[in-house]
């Protein structure tokens, strides 16, 4: 009797188990199920907004090509530049960071450029030159083919049910050829880019990629790995020093150069990090990695001693333009001087630890990578430009420099720092049409 | 009679070294534009006390500063340089008063207050309770007008001015979120790798084939493992917040990648496409 209760007892404790585990099985895959849908719904809710939007910019930059003045134009360049902007920020919400879907965020990114800067920005009414015309043609052409493509991949992932997380885990995988159709169907659209990305290139918008920081022509001879660490070594006045690792850069590298780990004091110093052109031995950057005390000097006591150390490494004519310190160390901004115009793109950067004053980082890739070679003869005088500015504005300074703005384009301006109240207002303005290039407010 | 003189001369020299104190309250270092800390809380109070500097006394030296200071050199024809070197403190505390008891006070409470010389302190003086209360009465713009001062207690004084001063175009939560990211990334790399993630996520910034603000860039989806998986949410340390101050202040150590990945644990076969640039600790980075 008592040995029937247990079988019994242990009987419905048995089902009792199994069916609560099911249905937490169930309620955790119902979750997860959940999950993923939100998840496949929301991919696909971006890409047919980027279809949806990549359709209208087609049809606003068919509209712009109809019109004759720029005024005529405006209404369609602005509303292309929203449109750009929104498929951009589409396109973006997309799994595809790890394939190459480069043709259509380039395109949106020209076509946000070419929008702002003839339709936005400039404030004349004058036609559009011819240039300009040729570029918004091409760059109508290019919205259709896009849109073609994108409605493509749109239609079989309707028709086929294909799924957003399918293409996200395809992604993730070692073998990418495998048959998934929206990823061929993206790889296509991408496929025609070539030829489209080198007709704009380099002095249209911005092609990033190829234009951020090329470096001009170093001088200097050719340097092999013994001579660069010497070289760095001397430059950096370092005694009893450790080489780590150097490595000679890929080809992926904006520049052909050596990266350095070293560490003074027969190792037990601490690390420094560096990178050094191959040719010339120019030292592009570095950065010592090291604990800092408490703080013992002021940040004129710190900027003197960076003005000192360029000096001391060939830099002349340099003028300190902007200071940041936080958590004991200061950061100096030095910018070049020629015929009294900052040349700002090209600047140096040195960082000082205010325990030693000790400088513990410099970079001056910038320095390397700009040329400035605008003219620096304004057309305008400061008088005459000076009149874009509200009247409530109080001009305290004002100097001609070098600007580059968004498209990479260094262009030269006339800068004013002017206060209005408690705020400073830094602004730019183009000193050969006065044209607005920034507005900067400083915040203290 | 000698005695009478002795101690007149005693009383004089005291006299003259108390006075030659308070002239020196400011340190001797020379102070400029970026600086913080206490001489720039003197130098403030002084220039408002004479009515140059309308700002808040918060003891950094920024823009407003910088101008009011300027004004003052001018008008007492000093070389104007906007930089407080030995004369101009001590032209300033000439002419300028300077109650330490009554700043450090309220700055430690937290109070809305001003230092106008000829106005009783009393009448320049919100304390920060009744400025939460007139908000909530519905004058929102009081504590924000021009001219007084907002601060969180304890805040100055301390010589702990952290990572607020930051480069032109970032904000403390950009910060934050590239520490997590960072941290979340390449907490096991050296400090160097760490940088170089940093300045991964700048690149990808100012590439036009990626989002343009930080947040998008690193919520990008499949872009970052530690934010697939959770790991972001870890709690950075100093050293992945010194690395993304490093990476936001231009260095670059991996001169313009904008991929990286760990080559014993990556999966996708085109990452190992594109062209490399180097490797720095456990990861590969490129373009």
């Amino acid at each position: 009797m008592r040995r029937r209760f247990w079988i019994w007892t242990g009987y419905v404790l048995a089902v009792l188990f199994v069916v609560t585990l099911s249905i937490w099985g169930y309620r955790e895959h119902q979750m997860r199920q959940a999950v993923t849908i939100h998840a496949e719904n929301h991919y696909q809710q971006s890409y047919h907004e980027l279809t949806y939007y990549v359709d209208s910019l087609e049809e606003t930059l068919g509209m712009a090509l109809a019109m004759q003045t720029r005024q005529s134009m405006r209404p369609q360049l602005v509303e292309s530049w929203r449109l750009s902007a929104l498929a951009h920020a589409a396109a973006n919400e997309l799994p595809l960071t790890l394939m190459p879907f480069n043709r259509t965020n380039e395109f949106l990114a020209h076509v946000g450029d070419f929008t702002y800067n003839t339709g936005v920005k400039t404030t004349n009414d004058r036609r559009l030159s011819a240039e300009e015309y040729r570029t918004l043609q091409k760059l109508y052409h290019e919205s259709m083919t896009i849109r073609d493509g994108l409605r493509a991949v749109q239609e079989k992932v309707m028709a086929n049910h294909l799924r957003w997380m399918d293409v996200e885990m395809a992604l993730k995988m070692k073998k990418q050829n495998q048959d998934n159709q929206v990823i061929d169907g993206l790889k296509r659209v991408n496929g025609q880019a070539t030829d489209y990305t080198q007709s704009f290139s380099p002095e249209n918008p911005r092609n990033m990629v190829f234009n951020k920081k090329r470096f001009r022509d170093l001088p200097g001879k050719q340097l092999n790995k013994e001579q660069a660490s010497d070289h760095l070594i001397d430059w950096l006045n370092l005694k009893n020093t450790k080489i780590q690792s150097i490595d000679a850069t890929g080809k992926g590298s904006s520049i052909p150069a050596f990266d350095l780990t070293l560490r003074a004091n027969h190792g037990k110093g601490p690390a420094y990090s560096a990178s050094v052109s191959q040719k010339g031995g120019h030292v592009i950057w570095f950065l010592v990695d090291r604990a800092i005390g408490s703080k013992r000097i002021g940040l004129y006591t710190a900027e003197q001693k960076a003005a000192l150390f360029l000096k001391q490494h060939g830099f002349h004519n340099m003028l300190l333009t902007k200071r940041d310190s936080y958590n004991r160390v200061a950061v100096f901004t030095f910018v070049p001087i020629r015929n009294q115009v900052r040349l700002y793109p090209a600047s140096v950067k040195i960082k000082t630890a205010m325990d030693r004053n000790e400088i513990i980082a410099f970079d001056q890739s910038d320095y390397l990578a700009n040329k400035c070679d605008v003219p620096l003869k304004p057309k305008l005088t400061a008088d005459a430009v000076r009149k874009q500015l509200n009247s409530e504005l109080r001009v305290r300074e004002t100097n001609l420099a070098v600007f580059q703005n968004t498209t990479l384009k260094n262009i030269l301006c006339y800068e004013f720092f002017a206060t209005r109240g408690n705020e400073t207002y830094r602004v730019f303005l183009n000193a050969d049409n006065g044209d607005q290039e920034k507005v900067e407010l400083l915040r203290d | 009679m000698k005695k009478q003189w002795r101690w007149a001369i005693l009383l004089v020299f005291v006299l003259t070294c108390l006075q030659s104190m308070q002239a020196s309250a400011f340190s001797n270092q020379i102070i400029t534009q970026g600086e913080t800390g206490d001489d720039v809380i003197e130098l403030q109070a002084r220039l408002q006390y004479i009515g140059f500097y309308k700002g808040a006394i918060d003891g950094k030296f920024g823009y407003s500063t910088y101008w009011a200071l300027r004004s003052f050199q001018k008008n007492y024809g000093m070389k104007v340089d906007g930089i407080a070197g030995d004369s101009v403190k001590q032209k300033l505390v000439k002419a300028s008063r300077f109650d330490k008891d009554y700043i450090d006070r309220n700055l430690k409470a937290g109070n809305t207050f001003t230092y106008y010389g000829g106005v009783p302190l009393n009448q320049q003086v919100q304390k920060a309770s009744q400025q939460s209360k007139g908000s909530t009465a519905g004058k929102p713009d009081n504590a924000t007008k021009s001219g007084t001062n907002t601060k969180a207690p304890n805040q100055t004084n301390k010589g702990k001015y952290t990572i607020d001063n930051l480069p032109q175009g970032y904000s403390r939560a950009d910060v934050n979120l590239m520490a997590n990211a960072v941290y979340g990334e390449s907490r096991g790399e050296p400090y160097i790798g760490q940088v170089a993630v940093g300045a991964v996520i700048i690149n990808r910034v100012s590439d036009s084939r990626f989002p343009n603000n930080i947040s998008d860039v690193i919520f990008q989806p499949g872009a970052f493992t530690a934010v697939s998986d959770g790991q972001i949410w870890l709690t950075p340390n100093e050293n992945a917040k010194k690395a993304v101050m490093d990476a936001i202040n231009g260095w670059d150590p991996t001169n313009g990648a904008l991929y990286y990945f760990n080559p014993d644990t990556a999966t996708s076969a085109w990452i190992w496409s594109r062209p490399q640039i180097g490797k720095i600790g456990k990861h590969i980075f490129c373009k």
